[in-house]
């Protein structure tokens, strides 16, 4: 009896040992299985892990290959593209060692199949599709082993799997091949099947959605860039187009200033010549009595008004006389002159007044090639001595008065800009803008009516030239008048000098 | 010149490209002379043009191997259907004669007979060592080291692996010099001024009674305890299979009672795995043999056991030897005990601790067997699941330590 239980006993726990021995066998398997499933797992966390850095397709097709060849037994994995042609490309491609390609790629001008989804094709089994069947045979010619007595063996692998990509749009992204030469295939290691066709269709959406984040990321990179561009454009086009305005307004507000110049200019000349004409004959009248009484008469108290009356008449026809030169407008008689001699004859006309004075008169040193000027000479002679003559008054004794001439282009036109040039007190800031207006003078009252460099002015426009005054209180003071070289065809364009530069008056 | 060995290896799938990549490594970590070539690859090349290539490259070098269901190197164990490993071995010191017996199947007993009489011949060789590479799925493994312990003319050390191919189980290969052979023995006498020492152990746990082998013909076992010896086995399987798979074959197997054993780490049962079944008859068919009225147990693999047993193999070993460093170690592993058991982690779990024990830069070269040949208490067996580990010594080297 004791036996019987004793026996019953053991094969209770018999019985138990076998059912502990197919549960541990069931966990053999399922630790493969898990096993597998995490190596797959891995594979799509490495893709997606480093995808995003990539920033390139066909690098994220290589990664995605090299993790499909590692999980999936397989020994070609390929990624093919469409290319711009119609035709095909190999953007991406991995083997085991010793499968790889063998020939260039083929199949340029093959199209891509339009796949729905992964597809496992043994024995070739293409469905008769032709799209995928040339592009099959492309492939397996790329690959063909090269036989020593020549030809290729071009044969299909045992088992290859197909696998869409397509972009959100929906637009073909390219396919991707997986290879399997033959059947030999360890014990560990799977042959392609079925079962491998949800995994392949995973790894394939997270390609998509790599490869689609890089193309929208490019697409937006070069839309902001050509949006960049175009404000560039836009920007330079704006800056251009102110640019013009600033000139064109400058130009109008010239014009402007300079016509209301003119007509301020012609309506004084035009009375100035009307009063002076006026006051010449009454002046006249007096001044011949009055010279007339003088030699009529001997004596001393009637002499001494006369007198008076003789000089003040002299100074009011001097003055009338410089008003109606001023309102002239006179034909100008051009002469050639070159500009040393032209210097030289002002500094003969002055010499005596500089010596009185104790100031230095002289002619710098001047270029040899110097072109000759055509003016009228005793016009601009005459400007050339109002501007010395106020260096002169401006010049201390022992000071010294130069004058320069250079060769010069303004605006276009070649010309000489002549320069008298001063070691004066030079003329205070507030003075220079009104130096050539008429009756403008800071000399004491009975040195001079504040015409001389009006005159000048209108002697060197008169020519088509220009005149200006520089001068820095404490460092004298320099005139330049510019002159184009034939005033009787100069073409000067407006001066870009500025409108209130003036002259020592 | 002491004997200098050098290991390379190639995952090349061109048979060609590997055999030539993997020759010409070795020869030339060795300067180009070698004595002996020992060669193992996976059964996924084309036999033919992996040899033709080596051969090519190395030249008229001796070789011996075989082809393994994976091949293992310092860098772990390699189970793919492509990758082949070669040593390459120069001395001064040893003498290295291959050589290779046909038809096991057909005359196992023959083939130890004829392997005895080699060794016979080449008495002059002082032979320290008989490396063995039979066909793993034909002949009888137990009866070809039987008869070739019997007409031995003196003790030499004996140990190797059979072949195996892709656990398909339908054909393997065995290379000696530049021929591929199957349903062969393939080996290599080593002898001169060299000693070697070898280790053994399994990683199996008995379970279940003890049973006895009622009816059996050479490895054909019908019945175990008066019942077919399939219906026994399948008891311990999920489901109702009509086949025996390998997956199966390699988690249960058959402890044989060795009753003159002592309890030393390797234990009692030598194991034996079931490669075939006849299902009409309900026999299994064991390369190892099971002879009418052995005393046996079921056993399962235990992983913990795998590396426990590895471990003390490879510390046993180092003991033998104190402070001693082996020219080369060879090192045959069960195919069971791989990838199968310890998936991706089978070279850290089974293979690197071993390596970790003897030295991590010693040549070191092996394959995954279908079965290992090792001895105990001085008689070589035929073992299943079990890792043999064999280290070469110069023998200067032992006086001079």
């Amino acid at each position: 009896m004791k036996d019987e239980e004793l026996i019953k006993e053991n094969q209770a726990l018999n019985e138990q040992v076998k059912l502990l021995v197919k549960t541990e066998r069931r966990l053999y398997g399922a630790q493969r299985t898990i096993e597998t499933q995490l190596r797959k797992l891995h594979a799509l966390t490495t893709v997606a892990t480093n995808a995003g850095r990539l920033g390139d397709p066909d690098l994220i097709l290589e990664l995605a290959l090299e993790a499909l060849l590692e999980v999936l037994d397989v020994d070609q994995a390929l990624a093919l593209v469409p290319t711009k042609g119609a035709g095909t490309r190999v953007a991406a491609m991995t083997t085991q060692p010793g499968c790889e390609p063998h020939h260039s790629w083929g199949g340029r001008s093959v199209a891509l199949p339009r796949l729905t989804a992964p597809l496992l094709l043994t024995g070739r089994n293409d469905g008769g599709d032709p799209h995928l069947s040339a592009l099959l045979q492309a492939i397996d010619g790329y690959f063909a082993a090269r036989r020593t007595s020549g030809g290729h063996a071009r044969r299909p692998p045992a088992v290859e799997l197909v696998a869409p990509l397509r972009r959100k749009s929906g637009a073909q992204l390219g396919v991707i091949v997986l290879r399997k030469i033959d059947r030999t295939a360890s014990f560990h290691e799977t042959m392609l099947s079925e079962a491998d066709l949800p995994f392949v269709e995973l790894m394939a959406t997270r390609i998509e959605a790599d490869v689609e984040n890089v193309l929208l990321y490019r697409e937006l990179e070069e839309f902001a860039g050509e949006l960049e561009r175009k404000v560039a454009e836009r920007t330079a086009d704006l800056a251009r187009m102110n640019g013009e305005l600033a000139v064109s307004l400058r130009r109008v507000r010239e014009t402007q200033a300079q016509l209301v110049e003119a007509s301020k200019r012609a309506a004084m000349l035009t009375l100035v010549g009307g009063l002076s004409h006026e006051l010449n004959n009454p002046i006249g009248v007096i001044l011949g009595y009055a010279q007339g009484l003088l030699e009529s008469t001997s004596s001393g108290a009637l002499r001494r008004p006369l007198s008076a009356i003789e000089r003040q008449a002299l100074r009011c026809s001097h003055l009338v006389r410089a008003l109606l030169r001023l309102a002239e407008n006179r034909p100008l008689a051009l002469d050639s002159i070159p500009p040393a001699l032209l210097l030289q004859s002002v500094v003969t006309d002055a010499a005596a007044a500089a010596e009185e004075r104790g100031v230095r008169l002289y002619v710098g040193l001047l270029d040899n090639d110097l072109p000759s000027l055509v003016v009228s000479v005793a016009s601009v002679r005459e400007a050339l001595g109002q501007l010395v003559k106020n260096a002169l008054d401006a010049t201390r004794r022992g000071g010294s008065v130069t004058l320069d001439a250079r060769s010069r282009r303004r605006n276009g036109v070649w010309g000489v800009e002549l320069s008298v040039r001063d070691s004066g007190a030079g003329i205070p800031r507030a003075f220079l803008s009104r130096i050539f207006d008429p009756f403008f003078t800071t000399k004491p009252p009975g040195k001079g009516v504040g015409l001389g460099l009006s005159l000048v002015r209108q002697s060197v426009e008169a020519h088509g030239g220009r005149v200006d005054v520089r001068s820095e209180p404490g460092h004298g003071t320099t005139a330049r008048v510019w002159l184009p070289i034939d005033a009787g065809v100069q073409s000067a364009v407006e001066s870009e000098l500025p409108s209130d530069a003036g002259g020592a008056p | 010149m002491s004997t200098r060995a050098a290991v390379a290896k190639s995952d090349n799938h061109d048979a060609s490209q590997a055999g030539r990549e993997a020759a010409t490594r070795a020869l030339a970590a060795l300067d180009g002379r070698a004595d002996l070539l020992l060669v193992f690859a996976t059964a996924g090349y084309d036999q033919p043009a992996l040899l033709a290539a080596i051969t090519e490259a190395a030249g008229d070098v001796p070789l011996a191997g075989c082809s393994g269901e994976g091949v293992i190197t310092q860098e772990g164990s390699d189970e793919r259907a492509h990758a082949v490993v070669i040593m390459a071995i120069a001395s001064d010191m040893a003498t290295f004669d291959t050589f290779a017996v046909e038809e096991l199947a057909k005359n196992a007993r023959g083939a130890g007979e004829a392997i005895a009489a080699e060794v016979r011949r080449l008495a002059e060789r002082r032979g320290r060592c008989l490396l063995l590479f039979p066909d793993g799925i034909t002949g009888n493994s137990t009866t070809l080291l039987t008869a070739l312990q019997e007409q031995l003319p003196y003790p030499v050390a004996i140990a190797g692996g059979t072949a195996g191919d892709l656990a398909n189980f339908v054909r393997t290969f065995q290379y000696h010099d530049g021929r591929v052979l199957s349903d062969a023995v393939a080996g290599v006498l080593i002898g001169g001024d060299v000693d070697v020492e070898t280790a053994v152990s399994h990683g199996c746990e008995p379970i279940g009674s003890v049973r006895t082998v009622t009816r059996s013909d050479g490895g054909c076992v019908y019945e175990i305890d008066g019942r077919t010896a399939w219906s026994v086995f399948k008891e311990y399987l999920d489901g109702d299979p009509v086949d025996l798979s390998a997956a199966d074959s390699v988690h249960l197997s058959f402890g044989e009672r060795l009753p003159s054993r002592s309890g030393d780490h390797y234990g009692q049962y030598v194991m034996r795995t079931p490669f075939s079944l006849d299902r009409e008859s309900g026999a299994l068919f064991f390369p190892g043999s099971l002879p009418q009225g052995s005393r046996i147990q079921m056993t399962r693999r235990d992983p913990d056991r795998i590396k426990k047993s590895a471990m003390e193999s490879a510390r046993a070993l180092q003991a033998r030897r104190p402070g001693e460093r082996p020219n080369l170690v060879l090192h045959f592993d069960c195919a069971g005990r791989g990838r199968i058991i310890f998936g991706d982690r089978a070279t850290e779990m089974a293979i690197t601790p071993m390596q970790q024990v003897l030295g991590r830069d010693l040549p070191w070269l092996g394959f995954h067997t279908y079965g290992e040949i090792a001895q105990l208490d001085g008689t070589a067996y035929y073992h299943n699941y079990t890792v043999v580990l064999l280290a070469l010594y110069d023998r200067e080297r032992v006086h001079e330590g």
